[in-house]
């Protein structure tokens, strides 16, 4: 139902700054009456044209709290890295994942450079390392 | 009156003091008299004396004379019986000892001789078989500090061998990790993540 609308959150720290901007939008928008309320919509939401157009069809206070509860119920699957992604690769990644478990979600990701490469996974109780760090450790437990 | 009377009376007294110093002045001329006799009978009886005393002197020096001579002569005669006796003693002692002294070197040295023959032949003996065993000895001691040298030698090799086996790993790792990690590019990290993930889907976690 939220898809369009969650397909830009791609980690906890977009989450938690979309319901920031949502709290802030529910706090507002019975403030200063004299200020249209698409204009409050823009300036919350102002690069999210999904979110403002689904505003526009109800900004009540149930439909506002289901939002949040959506995009509080998204799925994490928690990622370390050796590096820093850029934004793109988040994207992809996010994707990725979210094609292989078959659900959307948003990433945790944390950053190890021990791990040298790969990636470790957290997902729904199931814990995966599949980094060049513990490779390597355990060949040469085995020389 | 008066002037009278004073005048009588000091006629009188003068004449009485007259006649006291003139009776003074003789019995100072009897005392002296008497000081003179005294005098010349104590330089009589002086000179007696000194005669007899002169007399008397020169007998006992006379006496004392005749004694010393002939202590003198007594003096000599003991003085030569003395020595006399005393050579005689000295010359007696001298041949016994010298007798005594020829007798103890002659039997010191047979016994020396005989002593130190056999010490010399005790010792010779001693001393090769304390050579031999010194030298048995140190052979043995060289032995076996040969063989824990070598003992401990191997066990050393052991233990770096081993240390080496164990650490061999650890730094090997540590050189691929070091390598790796600064090798990879941004590409190959994005290959080895999309590797990982379908590896976990390989594995079921998703």
């Amino acid at each position: 139902m939220y898809s369009d609308i969650f397909s830009h959150l791609v980690t906890t720290t977009d989450r938690t700054q979309f319901l920031n901007r949502l709290a802030e939008f529910e706090r507002i928008q019975y403030q200063d009456l004299d200020t249209p309320l698409e204009q409050k919509m823009n300036e919350c939401f102002g690069s999210e044209a999904p979110v403002v157009a689904l505003l526009v069809k109800d900004t009540g206070e149930g439909a506002l709290k289901a939002l949040a509860q959506a995009a509080n119920d998204i799925p994490v699957c928690t990622i370390t890295l050796a590096f820093e992604p850029t934004r793109s690769h988040m994207y992809k990644l996010r994707d990725t994942i979210a094609t292989l478990a078959a659900t959307s979600l948003v990433l945790n990701v944390v950053i190890d450079a021990s791990i040298v490469g790969g990636a470790i996974l957290s997902w729904n109780g199931k814990y995966f390392d599949g980094s060049v760090g513990t490779k390597l450790h355990e060949y040469f437990k085995t020389v | 009156m008066n002037d009278q009377i004073l005048l009588l009376t000091a006629v009188l007294l003068t004449s009485l003091m007259g006649i006291v110093i003139a009776f003074i002045a003789l019995s100072y001329r009897q005392l002296v008299k008497r000081y003179d006799k005294l005098r010349s009978e104590v330089e009589a009886q002086k000179e007696a004396a000194g005669v007899f005393a002169q007399q008397e002197l020169a007998q006992a020096h006379k006496k004392a004379n005749a004694i010393i001579a002939e202590a003198e002569e007594y003096s000599a005669k003991l003085k030569s019986e003395f020595s006399q006796h005393l050579q005689t003693i000295l010359s007696t002692e001298s041949q016994h000892h010298k007798s005594l002294i020829h007798t103890l070197q002659e039997e010191y040295v047979k016994v020396f001789q005989a002593n130190s023959n056999e010490i010399k032949k005790e010792g010779e003996v001693l001393i090769s078989k304390l050579a031999h065993d010194l030298i048995a000895q140190a052979q043995a001691a060289a032995a076996t500090f040969q063989s824990e040298a070598q003992a401990q030698k191997k066990e050393i090799e052991k233990m770096w061998s081993d240390e080496l086996h164990k650490k061999a790993p650890q730094v090997l790792e540590a050189a691929a990790v070091s390598v790796m990690g600064k090798a990879l590019s941004l590409k190959e990290h994005e290959d080895l993540i999309i590797q990982s993930l379908e590896e976990a889907k390989r594995n079921h976690v998703f």
